[in-house]
């Protein structure tokens, strides 16, 4: 399907995706002002190849109708939800897309026989996974895991993901015998998001790592401390930078004012262009920040991440006005990245810190947060990695060997 | 070319067995062979990967964006109807390489979401070899390549891996995960033919839609693409042309499977001896997908038409014959 049908994500609702990275629907405003009747024609115009009776239900899902059972012949419940704001379609379309993590639902989900995660599929790669357990730690708070670690020292030297360790007071460490240790959180390097910690043990097996150059397609699997496999895949790209490639721009040329900054050109589908910004315009303020100078501008869109709403206020033709924009991003226009979004939400959970890493490389084994911070193991038994976040539907990362090892050789350890 | 329909469909279904990979067949402890197994199977998934990767280009109108597949040196490229419904008739393809490549929009079948574009530059341009969809299985492993969220200078079409879930006729379904910018990528078989077309995804992870590429080859829909001919409608994919034909089920819409959550009193279904947790395998003489697949067929039939079905109960199959309910008049 061609749009993101997304609605209220729901147990029985089905969400059928296209898989373009944007389309058409890139062009609509989410002004809050939009007119009723120029949505519809604009929609109209976008959906000309459909007959009158499948426009008119997409356009229904997309105002809010919940789809719980779609009949065989396709039939779609006629109930708007309760709270649609008829003066503002598009806008709480978008609301109307928050989903909440589900935390019950597809989370526990059990795989079928077939896939590829199903018991009897991960149960091949036991032997690996118990070859690296003793390893493998588990990182707990009062609650239950909190992230995964591996030992990189004999004398109780462990690496994991920083920024899920907070609070390491509260925390606690369990290995792969079962005894539970106190952790002492030394080093971050908040760059890479690794957190070196340590615990009161002695003669621990540290992890060996893989000295063969990584190959895309390679199988890699992930265990718990106990050598249970959790998740398999393949390594689908090599090492590579994620700095700074998920920058919001607002699309446009700016030059100075006397007071604030005026817009010199536009972006042709920007997230200016789209919400009405012309040339000319004189920008006094982001979402109440007041802007003074260039930088000031540039300094506080870049801090957004495409998809975010801002508040533009401006002055045109002597008036003061306001008006919401949709930052974008480098490649993806604001309604592509919110639409991504949604799809990156639909029965995954990323990790929090799921960004901006100097060097890491892909997979697609679909781990949970909590899976994250282990080591990540080829079919010889010895890491390729350490699993630093979740990244979305269809990727996770890894840190490669050469990270570690750089951040531990830099401190004098006994290890 | 276009290379013919493979002549021995049965001996290659035979060899895709005989490699040993279908892990419907869950093998008894013996560690050396697990391991042995899956060493076999990544090295058959790198060499796909080295054979395809430089053929999976991007597809896009300055926009948005889609993936594709080149599948002749002369440049014809294999893609999904949908990444196709762009303005004007000009595309540009994004190579492996990062190069820009010019190439023009050809006919769409958008019923199955077929699509193909021509490249407009001389040259000869890596091809895939075409496969067959109806020799892939259910447990058989997949690999797809495509530009998730569109092309990123710097990163390599992301490989992702699967097993073949459901499959109709012009459907395969796998929990190779995809997303948006995923559309009109490749789906392999562990020999680097291709069998499918990415298309769409369900909520779950493991929800995964292809296009199989014998839809391309339905009837005369590859002559008729390459004409430029577009036909169908796309809205047809959730809401079939309606001829009114109701079953009376509710279905699960997160499996790969069309399988029966609920059966509404007094309807066809119940009639027909159809039970909560029945997955129906085959409709009216088709093989059936997912829940989607199964409502697209139902969709097309007029009420009181007789249909077989064939379901699986607790393991074992059965056939039923179904009286099509539907809206009066």
């Amino acid at each position: 399907m061609r749009i993101a049908v997304a609605q209220k994500l729901k147990i029985g609702s089905i969400v059928l995706f296209a898989l373009i990275a944007g389309n058409a629907l890139v062009s609509c405003e989410l002004s809050a002002q939009e007119d009723n009747a120029a949505i519809d024609k604009m929609f109209d115009d976008l959906f000309r190849e459909l007959d009158e009776e499948s426009r008119g239900q997409f356009k229904k899902m997309l105002k809010g109708a919940q789809i719980d059972d779609v009949f065989p012949d396709g039939r779609i419940p006629q109930s708007p939800s309760a709270d649609s704001d008829q003066s503002d379609p598009w806008g709480s379309f978008f609301e109307r897309i928050e989903v909440r993590p589900r935390r019950n639902l597809l989370r526990d989900r059990r795989p079928s026989s077939n896939e590829k995660q199903s018991k009897a599929q991960l149960t091949l790669f036991k032997e690996v996974t118990q070859s690296a357990s003793p390893s493998t730690v588990t990182i707990r708070d009062d609650r239950g895991p909190r992230v995964l670690g591996t030992i990189v020292g004999a004398n109780g030297w462990i690496i994991s993901k920083a920024s899920e360790i907070d609070n390491p007071e509260d925390l606690s460490c369990r290995i792969h015998t079962g005894q539970e240790f106190d952790i002492k959180l030394l080093r971050e390097d908040s760059a890479n998001d690794i957190a070196l910690l340590k615990i009161e043990a002695t003669g621990l097996t540290p992890i060996q790592w893989s000295s063969e150059p990584l190959k895309l397609g390679s199988l890699v699997v992930t265990g718990d401390r106990t050598g249970t496999p959790l998740a398999m895949g393949v390594v689908s790209v090599n090492v590579r930078s994620l700095v700074a490639n998920n920058q919001a721009f607002l699309g446009v040329g700016l030059q100075p004012a006397a007071r604030g900054v005026v817009i010199e050109t536009v972006v042709p589908n920007g997230a200016a262009a789209a919400a009405g910004l012309m040339l000319g315009d004189i920008v006094l303020s982001l979402d109440s920040i007041e802007i003074n100078s260039v930088n000031d501008l540039v300094y506080e869109i870049r801090r957004h991440n495409p998809g975010d709403r801002v508040k533009v206020t401006y002055i045109r033709d002597g008036k003061e006005t306001e008006v919401e924009a949709v930052l974008g991003g480098r490649n993806l226009t604001g309604i592509q990245a919110l639409q991504y979004d949604v799809m990156n939400r639909a029965g995954t959970q990323k990790s929090r810190r799921h960004n901006e890493f100097p060097a890491v490389f892909q997979h697609d084994s679909p781990l949970w947060p909590e899976q994250c911070g282990g080591p990540l193991l080829n079919l010889d038994g010895k890491a390729v990695g350490i699993n630093i976040a979740r990244g979305g539907r269809v990727e996770s990362f890894a840190l490669p060997p050469e990270v570690i090892k750089q951040f531990v050789s830099g401190l004098l350890l006994d290890l | 070319m276009l290379r013919p329909f493979p002549p021995l469909p049965t001996l290659f279904a035979i060899f895709v067995s005989i490699s040993g990979i279908s892990s419907a067949l869950y093998l008894p402890s013996c560690e050396g062979s697990d391991l042995n197994q899956l060493k076999t199977l990544e090295s058959k998934i790198q060499s796909v990967v080295e054979k395809t990767l430089e053929s999976t280009v991007v597809v896009t109108d300055g926009f948005g964006s889609g993936s594709g597949v080149i599948v002749s040196k002369d440049g014809l490229v294999l893609t999904a109807g949908h990444v196709l419904m762009t303005r004007g008739k000009e595309l540009e393809l994004i190579m492996s390489d990062g190069t820009l490549v010019k190439a023009k929009k050809l006919g769409k079948c958008l019923d199955v979401d077929a699509g193909m574009a021509q490249i407009i530059e001389p040259g000869e341009w890596p091809a895939v070899d075409l496969g067959s969809s109806e020799s892939v299985k259910r447990g058989d492993w997949v690999v797809a390549i495509g530009h998730p969220g569109g092309y990123l200078l710097g990163r390599t079409a992301p490989i992702r891996i699967g097993k073949v879930l459901s499959r109709a006729e012009t459907l395969v379904v796998t929990d190779s995960a995809l997303i948006g910018g995923d559309s009109g990528g490749p789906l392999f078989n562990l020999n680097g033919e291709l069998v499918g077309i990415h298309s769409s995804i369900g909520e779950s992870v493991a929800l995964n839609r292809h296009v199989a590429i014998d839809a391309f080859r339905k009837g005369k829909n590859w002559e008729r693409m390459l004409e430029g001919e577009t036909w169908e409608k796309l809205g047809s994919l959730i809401n079939p042309e309606r001829r009114g034909a109701l079953l009376g089920v509710s279905l699960d819409l997160n499996s790969s499977e069309a399988k029966i959550v609920k059966v509404h009193d007094g309807s066809a279904a119940e009639e027909a001896g159809i039970r909560v947790g029945d997955i129906i395998v085959e409709f009216d003489g088709q093989d059936v997908a997912d829940s989607n697949d199964l409502q697209r067929k139902v969709g097309r039939l007029a009420p009181g038409e007789v249909v077989e079905l064939k379901i699986i109960r607790n393991g074992t199959t059965k056939s039923l014959t179904a009286t099509l309910g539907g809206e009066e008049g």
